[in-house]
C-alpha cells in the first residue's frame, strides 16, 4: 500500500529524535501552539503549509466522539484574522458578502459566503460586526492572501491584516462552556451563540468594542466568540500569541473529571461533515453559487453584493445543482468525485459527491452531493460509485446530527 | 546549526518471526501456506479503519495485484499481494471490527490466508530490512 510519509519517524529510538533545523519541517507554517502539539503527541501533517496535527494519541474517532460527549480543544490558529475599516465613501464591504452584516447588533457573529462577479464562491467567512463600518473577518487559512487582495481590489475599506499577531483556540462540544467559565471567568457565558465580545486574556475583563486593534492584540486584547465548526455549542477564543500555549495548558489540564482531549484536523473534517458544513475547497472552490449550496439562507436580498445579480436569475429559473446529504447503507465510504445515479435507474448520473467520509456518531459514511435539482429532495434512493464499488444510500436534508 | 526535539509516541512494532514488503504487508509463512495483514506502521499511518474490502476465498492472485481495500477517516488505500496464489481463508471478523486491524495488526487483523505454490520467489524482507525502510 502507498502511505503518504510527509513526516519520517526514526523509529531506532522511540522517545526523542532529532532533527536537523534544515530538515524539510522546518520549511511550514508553525502556530503559537507548534510545541504544544509536539508535547500532547500530534502526528504532525502538512495542511496547506501549516505543520498541523492530524490527530493525537486519542485518534480521530476517540476524538470526534469526544467532542460530541464531553469537549475537545481544537488549535485553529492558522487561520485569518482582519479588521475591516469601510472607508467614508464608495463601496463598503457589505458590498462583498452574500449576508446583512449591517442591519445586525454590534458583536454579532455573521456566517456569509465571499462571491465573485459570477456569483462563485471564493471563501466563507465568519463576520463580526464592531460598531457602524468596523469588522472583525476570518477567512480560512488557505485563502488568506486570496480574500485579503479580493476584498481590497472590490471594496472601499481599510484592511488590517492581524494574522499573525493572532492565535485561535477552539473549545467545542456539551461541556465547552462550563470548562472555559472555569478558567476564564463566569461571564464568558454571557457570549451567546453567534455573539462575540472583545476581551483582555490577562485581567480575563470584557472590553469595549474599539479596544481591538493592531497594537492590543499584540499584548493582552482578543476576541471571545460563540461560534465553531463542529456541530457543537462552544467559543472559539481568539488571543495573542504568546498567551496561547498557557491558556492551552489550563484548559486541557483542568481536571474537572470528564476528560478534555486536544482535537486534530481529522476529527474536525468528520465533525463539520456530520454538522452539514462546507470545507472551502473541497465543497466549492469557486466553481459553485451560494444557491446550489446547502445554505443558501446565507443570501439576504436586501443589498447590492456581487453577483447578485445571477443569483436572482438562479433563483426565478430554478433549475440549478443543489446540495443534499446522503446517508449510505453501511460503512464504507465515498468520497469527493463520487458519481450519483438513481436507484431506480442506475445508468442516469444525476450529481458528485464534494466531500464524503465515514460518521462516528452515526456508525455509517455520509456525504455530501450536488445533485440535479428535480432529485434534490429527502428520501431519494440512489447508489454511488467508489473504487469500483456500489454503494447504496438515501438522499437527506442536513445535518446529519443535531444539537439541542 | 540548531537541533529541534521532536518525541515521538510509541516504538512501532516489528516482530522478528515475519517477512515484511516495501509496500507495508506482512506475511506469515507456514509451508505453504502465507498470511497476509498489514505492518502496525501502515496502521498508524492510516488512523482509525472503518471498512475494509476483502477478496473472496477461491480467488487466484499475482504478486503485486490488488488485494483488498482499506477505508479509514483519513484515506482509501490499496494493498498488493505480496505473493501469488489462491486465497484459502479471509478474516470475516473485520467486517464488524476493522478496528482490530488498528488494535492488532498482527494477531486479529489478519486479512487473508494465500495457498502459495512459490513461496520463495516472492520479494520478501526480513523484519531487520524492514525496520530500516522504516528509518
Amino acid at each position: 500500500m502507498f502511505i503518504d510519509n510527509s513526516i519520517n519517524y526514526n523509529y531506532n529510538n522511540p522517545k526523542i529524535i532529532i532533527i536537523p533545523s534544515h530538515s524539510s519541517v522546518d520549511s511550514m507554517n508553525k502556530t503559537a501552539l507548534n510545541q504544544k502539539h509536539i508535547e500532547y503527541e500530534g502526528k504532525l501533517v502538512d495542511f496547506h503549509g501549516w505543520e498541523m496535527p492530524l490527530h493525537y494519541k486519542a485518534g480521530i474517532m476517540k476524538e470526534h466522539l469526544t467532542v460530541r460527549s464531553s469537549v475537545g480543544l481544537f488549535d485553529v490558529s492558522h487561520m485569518g484574522d482582519f479588521i475591516i475599516l469601510d472607508k467614508s465613501s464608495g463601496k463598503g464591504f457589505q458590498s462583498l458578502l452574500t449576508n446583512d452584516i449591517i442591519n445586525v447588533a454590534d458583536g454579532k457573529c455573521v456566517y456569509t459566503h465571499l462571491p465573485d462577479d459570477n456569483a462563485k464562491i471564493i471563501d466563507d467567512l465568519i463576520v463580526t460586526k464592531l460598531g457602524t463600518g468596523r469588522y472583525f473577518c476570518v477567512p480560512n487559512a488557505s485563502m488568506i492572501d486570496i480574500d485579503e487582495n479580493w476584498m481590497k481590489e472590490n471594496a472601499d475599506i481599510e484592511l488590517i491584516d492581524i494574522s499573525s499577531d493572532l492565535s485561535c483556540i477552539a473549545v467545542q462540544g456539551p461541556n465547552a462552556r462550563i470548562l472555559t467559565s472555569k478558567i476564564l471567568g463566569e461571564y464568558i457565558n454571557t457570549v451567546g451563540k453567534f455573539e462575540a465580545r472583545i476581551f483582555n486574556y490577562v485581567s480575563n475583563q470584557f472590553e469595549e468594542f474599539n479596544s481591538l486593534s493592531k497594537e492590543s492584540v499584540k499584548k493582552e486584547i482578543g476576541i471571545v466568540s460563540g461560534t465553531g465548526y463542529t456541530g457543537e455549542d462552544g467559543f472559539e477564543l481568539i488571543l495573542p500569541n504568546a498567551l496561547a500555549p498557557a491558556l492551552w495548558d489550563k484548559l486541557l489540564k483542568a481536571d474537572m473529571g470528564f476528560g478534555a482531549l486536544p482535537i486534530g484536523l481529522g476529527a474536525r473534517d468528520t465533525l463539520r461533515l456530520e454538522a452539514g458544513f462546507l470545507l472551502s475547497g473541497q465543497d466549492f472552490s469557486r466553481d459553485r453559487t451560494t444557491i446550489e449550496t446547502n445554505c443558501s439562507w446565507v443570501i439576504k436580498w436586501n443589498h447590492e453584493f456581487k453577483g447578485r445579480e445571477i443569483l436572482q436569475r438562479m433563483k426565478e429559473e430554478k433549475t440549478h445543482d443543489k446540495m443534499m446529504g446522503i446517508v449510505l447503507e453501511g460503512r464504507a465510504p465515498a468520497r469527493p468525485g463520487s458519481k450519483v445515479r438513481l436507484a431506480d435507474s442506475p445508468h442516469e448520473i444525476v450529481g458528485s459527491v464534494s466531500s464524503g467520509n465515514f460518521a462516528p456518531s452515526l456508525g455509517k459514511s455520509i456525504a455530501l452531493a450536488y445533485l440535479e435539482r428535480q432529485y434534490a429532495k429527502a428520501g431519494i434512493n440512489v447508489v454511488l460509485e467508489y473504487h469500483g464499488r456500489e454503494l447504496k444510500g438515501v438522499t437527506t436534508k442536513t445535518p446529519f446530527v443535531t444539537k439541542t | 546549526m540548531h537541533y529541534r526535539i521532536w518525541k515521538v509516541e510509541t516504538m512501532t512494532n516489528v516482530p522478528d518471526n515475519l517477512k515484511y514488503t516495501k509496500k507495508h504487508e506482512w506475511a506469515r509463512i507456514e509451508g505453504n501456506r502465507v498470511t497476509i495483514g498489514i505492518t502496525d506502521h501502515a496502521q498508524g499511518e492510516l488512523t482509525d479503519i472503518v471498512y475494509i474490502e476483502l477478496p473472496k476465498v477461491g480467488q487466484d492472485v499475482e504478486v503485486g495485484t490488488e488485494l483488498a481495500t482499506v477505508e479509514s477517516v483519513k484515506s482509501t488505500s490499496d494493498i498488493y499481494s505480496p505473493v501469488s496464489g489462491k486465497i484459502v481463508e479471509v478474516n470475516s471478523n473485520l467486517e464488524n471490527s476493522p478496528g482490530d486491524i488498528n488494535t492488532d495488526a498482527y494477531g486479529k487483523g489478519w486479512l487473508v490466508v494465500i495457498e502459495c505454490a512459490d513461496v520463495a520467489s516472492a520479494e520478501l524482507m526480513t523484519a531487520a530490512e524492514y525496520k530500516a525502510l522504516l528509518g
